[in-house]
């Protein structure tokens, strides 16, 4: 007779309890995918009608946002995001990759203890404070010195960049940490320096867990609201340079849909679709760069 | 030493795999009721896979794969109507690293009659003292029941896991190389209640070392490689083994 | 030819302790600024007086309130279904479809932008389930939002747990359920609180995600079908529209308190569980 190993439940003949444990537990680990799938179809429930009326072209391509005249093109805003948060990578990578190499390699552990909790306190300010510092602070600072009305893709970019510093580093910590020891020792014994070690070792070997943190602090760059608000300017045109104002997808759909109805309220949700496509296509992106570095490895 | 009845423990052509690894082949044993079998072999030879297909422990193992027969009493094991858990109560288990749970002695002990359903103050004071007394810990912990296990030494560790077993009053005790992370004064305490204890239950010791083997246990099995080489009366298999094999591991020529 | 590389290295260094230290003088300064401004005007009419002329005088008591029921209502529904993914995951998992589908719904939500659960929060529980801006709609939006933080961090506590806790659970005739309970997560515990207290903290700095389904009233609520108005919500209207800069900078300073407390339990519990396992 031959018996076939049990899967991890174990036992065949289960008490009635142990089964329905095991129901309950499988319904409730499908709510995280239940809740992704009420968001993807609600949201396109709303936003579907503009989209389908204008045309999806002209709705990602056009130029003009007219609510008034239910003319909705999205073009500036998607511009926007894209400038604030290449600006936010331009402000915030050096300075994330600067203290995650620190942490993992030169901090002494009395200034780690120090570091590291720190930075997870920066995780955890509000964004409303984050777009607030931005205002009373950077805007002006811009309008007096770099002139321009203050509030810019340039302040967008500074808040945002700041913004993303604990995503950044923590991955790319992780990331430096899970290159093994034997690699710092053999470049340390072949006569190099640290930094040299840093360089030419271990931030090519590290390299696809930064580029997966570098794209997860896009993510949330391109996801930021509240702060971009308070600080971007709003203004619907194609920014034309780092001083002008701006406004995004997400400050789009929040400044609007306090009192948007209809047609206009279908267009910011349909807005909310293409922010929506992009995360996702986005979270992809960085899960594929770790499962390309799992297979390296 | 003749036993009207079935064995306690029965093996019959066992064979165990885990995916494509077979790590017992064939083996039929008997174990007597109050016996102590002393499972005795190198690293590998599927001495911890004979006791887990027993106590159905491996079942929480995905991929295995078993023919053959294990019976207790006479009846099958792995039959449909039989209760995994049941199982493990009725068959106990002291793994080799004397870890406790992490929760006070007292905690430790009533464990595994809360699991049961002992619930009533009285009664688990009762069940934990007896189950201390027969590990011979009681005197050293009766002052400390509520302190923290951890800071127990090695020795009384693994007595507390002896304790813990005895507490859901098995009818089999199984242990798994218990005194290999102990000093020799500990490990001689323990051969000493496993005389003790086999007076009431049947018992399966693992070991490593042929030296404790000879020291302790009736009976002796010799395990090369997955392959059950011989089995019978220590004192016969030390003095004159049957095979070669056992007579090497006996000298030492490999360990 | 050492020497140049031993100078870039020494520049090198100076640099990344220079960062470490503008990261650090960012936090502190941003907290500094808002403490400095905002301490002088906490007192006890603030937190339990209501707001009178939109905001511009009085004090923040609806606004505690508002935040203290989200917060708490979005922990209670949350934390059950964090916590059971989370045994799903690690305990009751099969090689197969439906645990990569699972991982993948905690992994994908977690990426979501606030505004997005905002307008699904919007459109499913206040319009579609018809509960209007509400504590419920607000606290059930929160909830799918820091879904995913408490499944990592409770994953992440259950694994570390010991293999032998459970062994030994097993090898006294114990259910997996019972192992679970019994064994696994009383040691899971910290490492799962430190997750929820995480939750804890982006509940209370919320805004995109409650203004659309909570709303925004001053009014006290009197059940969880009122709608409220939260302090992140109370501080981005007052700084925003320019309504009273020294109560912005009073709520402010109470958010920031808040999120420093519980960031500062979290890491003592953090602490803790560290301590145990080793």
């Amino acid at each position: 007779m031959t018996i076939e190993g049990r899967t991890a439940r174990g036992k065949r003949r289960v008490g009635l309890s142990e089964r329905g444990v095991e129901r309950v537990l499988t319904l409730i680990a499908l709510s995280a995918i239940a809740i992704l799938g009420l968001i993807t179809v609600f949201i396109f429930i709303g936003g579907i009608p503009a989209i389908a009326r204008t045309g999806l072209w002209s709705f990602i391509w056009g130029h003009k946002w007219a609510p008034g005249r239910n003319i909705f093109g999205i073009f500036p805003m998607i511009m926007g995001s894209l400038w604030v948060t290449l600006g936010a990578l331009v402000v915030g990578v050096p300075l994330s990759l600067g203290g995650a190499i620190f942490l993992s390699e030169v901090a002494p552990s009395r200034a780690a203890r120090v570091i590291k909790p720190a930075i997870e306190l920066l995780a955890g300010i509000p964004s409303v404070i984050y777009g607030f510092m931005g205002l009373v602070i950077l805007v002006p600072f811009i309008r007096t010195h770099l002139g321009g009305p203050g509030f810019s893709v340039l302040a967008s970019s500074i808040v945002l960049g700041i913004m993303i510093l604990p995503t950044v580093i923590s991955i790319s910590y992780d990331a430096l940490k899970a290159v093994p020891d034997t690699y710092r020792d053999g470049s340390l014994a072949l006569g190099a320096t640290k930094w040299q070690t840093i360089t030419m070792v271990l931030l090519p070997a590290a390299r696809s867990g930064i580029l997966a943190a570098v794209i997860l602090g896009m993510g949330r760059a391109i996801g930021e609201t509240m702060a971009v608000i308070m600080v971007a300017g709003n203004a619907t045109k194609v920014p034309g340079s780092l001083l002008d104002p701006v406004r995004t997808l997400t400050s789009n759909i929040a400044l609007e849909m306090g009192y948007a109805a209809g047609l206009h309220r279908a267009a910011l949700f349909g807005t909310g679709i293409i922010l929506f496509v992009i995360i996702m296509l986005l979270s992809v992106l960085a899960s594929l760069t770790t499962t390309a570095r799992d297979k390296v490895r | 030493m003749d036993n009207v009845g079935p064995p306690k423990l029965a093996a019959s052509e066992l064979s165990y795999f885990y995916g494509d690894v077979q790590a017992l082949r064939e083996v039929t044993l008997e174990v007597q009721p109050k016996d102590l079998l002393t499972v005795m072999g190198p690293t590998g030879s599927g001495k911890t896979t004979l006791l887990r297909a027993f106590n159905r422990l491996n079942d929480l193992i995905s991929g295995t794969r078993m023919t053959g027969r294990l019976t207790m009493d006479g009846r099958d094991l792995y039959g449909p109507e039989v209760d995994p858990a049941d199982v493990r109560r009725r068959i106990g288990m002291v793994f080799a690293l004397p870890v406790p749970l992490p929760m006070s002695i007292y905690d430790n002990v009533a464990y595994g009659p809360r699991l049961h359903g002992k619930t009533r103050r009285a009664e688990l004071d009762e069940i934990v003292e007896k189950g201390l007394r027969d590990a011979i810990l009681w005197d050293e912990v009766k002052d400390r029941l509520h302190d923290s296990a951890f800071r127990l030494s090695g020795g009384q560790q693994q007595r507390l896991s002896i304790a813990r077993v005895l507490a859901v009053e098995p009818e089999v005790i199984l242990l798994d190389e218990p005194t290999s992370g102990l000093d020799p004064i500990s490990t001689l305490r323990i051969e000493e209640l496993l005389k003790q204890l086999r007076e009431r239950y049947t018992i399966v010791l693992v070991t490593h070392n042929p030296q404790q083997a000879a020291r302790v246990g009736d009976r002796v099995a010799f395990f090369y490689l997955g392959e059950l080489v011989e089995c019978g009366p220590s004192q016969r298999v030390f003095t004159r083994p049957r095979d070669r094999r056992t007579e090497d591991y006996i000298s030492g020529r490999f360990g | 030819m050492r020497n140049r590389a031993l100078l870039a290295h020494r520049i090198a260094i100076t640099v990344l302790w220079a960062s470490a230290a503008l990261t650090l003088g960012i936090l502190v300064f941003i907290i500094a600024y808002i403490l400095v401004h905002g301490l002088p005007v906490l007192s006890w009419s603030f937190v339990s007086r209501a707001p009178t002329e939109m905001g511009r005088s009085g004090g923040i008591l609806p606004t505690i309130v508002g935040t203290f029921s989200l917060t708490v209502l979005a922990l209670a529904i949350a934390t059950p279904l964090g916590v059971g993914t989370a045994i799903y995951l690690t305990e009751y998992t099969r090689p197969g479809v439906l645990t990569r589908v699972v991982r993948f719904g905690a992994e994908s939500l977690a990426g979501v932008p606030s505004i997005i659960f905002g307008l699904f929060g919007f459109m499913f529980f206040v319009i579609y389930l018809r509960l209007g801006w509400s504590i419920l709609s607000g606290a059930l939006t929160l909830a799918a939002m820091i879904l995913p933080t408490i499944i990592r961090t409770s994953e992440e506590a259950i694994r570390a747990v010991p293999e032998s806790y459970r062994e030994i659970s097993f090898a006294l005739g114990g259910t997996r359920w019972q192992t679970v309970t019994r064994a696994v997560l009383p040691s899971a515990l910290p490492g799962i609180l430190t997750g929820v207290m995480l939750g804890m903290g982006r509940c209370i700095g919320e805004t995109a995600a409650v203004i659309f389904t909570a709303g925004a009233t001053l009014r006290l609520p009197t059940s969880v079908f009122d709608p409220v108005r939260t302090m992140a919500v109370h501080f981005y209207i007052l700084a925003r529209e320019g309504i009273s800069m020294r109560n912005a900078y009073g709520t402010a300073a109470i958010l920031v308190i808040s999120i420093l407390a519980v960031n500062f339990v979290a890491y003592w519990l953090m602490q803790r569980f560290i301590a145990r396992h080793s």
